[in-house]
């Protein structure tokens, strides 16, 4: 139990909030229930709270807190270059930065890592590709500033000489495990093979199950959610959505489901896939299937789908702001109505246009470190 | 385990010298007072010199719907459901020294999802403002010399300030 006895006394005939702001035991447990963010930027409110901030108990008790913070900011890399990201601040208190990254985008603050471009955005842990010779990949952890750089797979593991990689993805989950797996999917001959690195065992593991060589044209641009990655193909003009789940790393299971004729007329529309319109797209699945924004961080019921939707709302607002113009080709459906007959003619409405230039990676916060 | 009038009740004495009297088995949800019922300790009233009569007033209401045991599995549900709702409403106090007294109380008494539910409501309370505004709404000086905040600025910078 949490001792109370020290300056009791003193303490005798102040407010409530002063009793427990003065005591160190109960401000932890406050603070300690803050958005990482929070936390960040309220070392300066005093002596006291930057003691406790900083001590290393309460780094190690904050990430056991199991909770995915709101996003914070978007980084939004150009199509043109895709090595420049702009950070765009969707918090009041952090500012916005034109291509904040201004030596292109670099990891930490060695000149090692420069030069990136971001892969993938999960949770708040981005996969970025590094541009130099040889290319590494790398983890990254933008709310701690750390980065790993990724060993490879072993290819020897298998014998054919056409091995080449058909993506490379990361699964990151705060609120199931602190550690976070990479899948790499490797061509064969003919195959798919599909190997897991843990960050909790530090080792690339081989599945013994083979997969569909054309399943993963575009196993580049999955999304991670709820154990699985998602991607989306088109097979003979018919839209499908991928799952890969890899709760059991050492048995990956795939599933196709495929997606309505609307899905197809809206892809259609649109041409090609971005990472955010498959984010996007999927969104609109996992409603259909009454699963929620869980992926998002929004752990919201469908009776509440008017904030989310504000939420890209605003979002879609604050990158035209950004870059003051608009394009095509970047979508989002608001999901806040049922699935009648009478949405089809809804969706021309509900689908905005957007950013046609940019890719664009949502980033939250996250405790663990890399 | 049942809950019936056969339940043993426990007496429970505020600061204000003011008594409550609740069932064993709800009050059990305390840690501090299950030490002592099992000290052999509570025969008598329990004082509670910490917490006022309208903060235990609270945390018996608390207990006492904590306590609730639902009956089927599909009752279960309902109760998740309907024990969020009044955890929801339970943190929306009138007054916010009430919500510190609850943390207070909540500390003192050994109630863990008490603890849980106050903390994370002062957390939210604050976890949109400014820091001038959290000094200014708790009254806490800024003990800092403008060097030394700005050292520390600089040293817990966000990566992308």
């Amino acid at each position: 139990m949490i001792s109370e006895a020290r300056r009791t006394q003193a303490r005798e005939t102040s407010s409530p909030q002063l009793k427990v702001l003065t005591n160190d035991d109960l401000l932890t447990q406050i603070l300690i229930r803050l958005p990482i963010l929070c936390i960040h930027l309220f070392a300066t409110v005093s002596k006291q709270w930057l003691r406790i901030i900083t001590s290393p108990l309460f780094i190690k008790n904050r990430s056991q807190i199991t909770k995915v913070d709101p996003p914070v900011g978007l980084f939004v890399s150009h199509k043109r270059s895709l090595f420049e990201s702009d950070f765009v601040s969707l918090d009041p208190r952090l500012k916005s930065k034109k291509s904040a990254m201004d030596r292109s985008f670099t990891l930490g603050s060695t000149e090692e890592a420069d030069n990136v471009k971001i892969l993938q955005s999960c949770n708040g842990l981005l996969l970025c590709g590094g541009s130099g010779m040889p290319v590494f990949d790398y983890v990254y952890n933008p709310s701690t500033n750390q980065y790993k750089k990724l060993l490879y797979p072993d290819c020897s593991l298998d014998n054919s000489p056409y091995y080449s990689s058909a993506g490379l993805r990361i699964a990151f989950d705060p609120t199931k495990s602190p550690h976070y797996k990479l899948v790499d999917a490797g061509r064969t001959f003919c195959d798919i093979d599909i190997q897991i690195y843990s960050s909790e065992t530090g080792k690339w593991s081989l599945c013994s199950d083979r997969f569909n060589y054309f399943s993963f044209d575009h196993f580049d641009s999955a999304i991670y959610w709820n154990d699985g990655l998602h991607w989306l193909e088109t097979e003979n003009r018919q839209l499908m959505h991928y799952s890969l789940n890899i709760e059991d790393p050492d048995h990956p299971i795939i599933t196709t489901i495929p997606i309505l004729q609307r899905g197809m007329t809206f892809l259609k529309s649109y041409g090609y896939m971005d990472p955010m319109k498959i984010l996007i797209q999927m969104s609109h699945l996992l409603h259909l299937e009454r699963k929620l924004f869980e992926w998002r961080g929004y752990r919201v019921h469908t009776d509440d789908f008017v904030s989310p939707s504000q939420r890209l709302v605003d979002l879609v607002q604050c990158l035209e702001n950004c870059f003051g113009r608009k394009g095509t080709g970047f979508v989002f459906v608001d999901d806040n109505h049922d699935d009648n007959d009478d949405a089809a003619d809804d969706d021309d409405e509900l689908l905005q246009q957007f950013q046609a230039e940019h890719n664009v990676y949502e980033f939250i916060t996250s405790f663990p470190s890399v | 385990m049942s809950s019936s009038s056969s339940s043993k009740m426990i007496e429970l004495r505020s600061s204000d010298g003011e008594t409550f009297h609740v069932e064993e088995t709800v009050v059990l949800q305390s840690e501090t007072i299950k030490q002592m019922i099992d000290d052999d300790c509570a025969n008598a009233a329990i004082p509670l010199p910490n917490v006022t009569s309208m903060t235990l007033a609270k945390v018996i209401e608390y207990i006492k719907k904590h306590a609730e045991k639902p009956k089927d599995d599909d009752d279960k549900k309902v109760a998740e459901e309907d024990l969020k709702k009044f955890d929801a409403e339970f943190v929306k106090v009138d007054q916010e020294s009430m919500l510190f007294d609850l943390v207070r109380a909540a500390n003192y008494l050994n109630i863990k999802s008490l603890l849980d539910l106050t903390c994370q409501a002062v957390a939210d309370s604050i976890k949109d403002l400014s820091v001038e505004e959290v000094r200014k709404k708790f009254n806490i000086q800024n003990d800092f010399t403008p060097e030394e905040e700005a050292k520390v600025r600089k040293e817990n910078a966000w990566a992308f300030d």
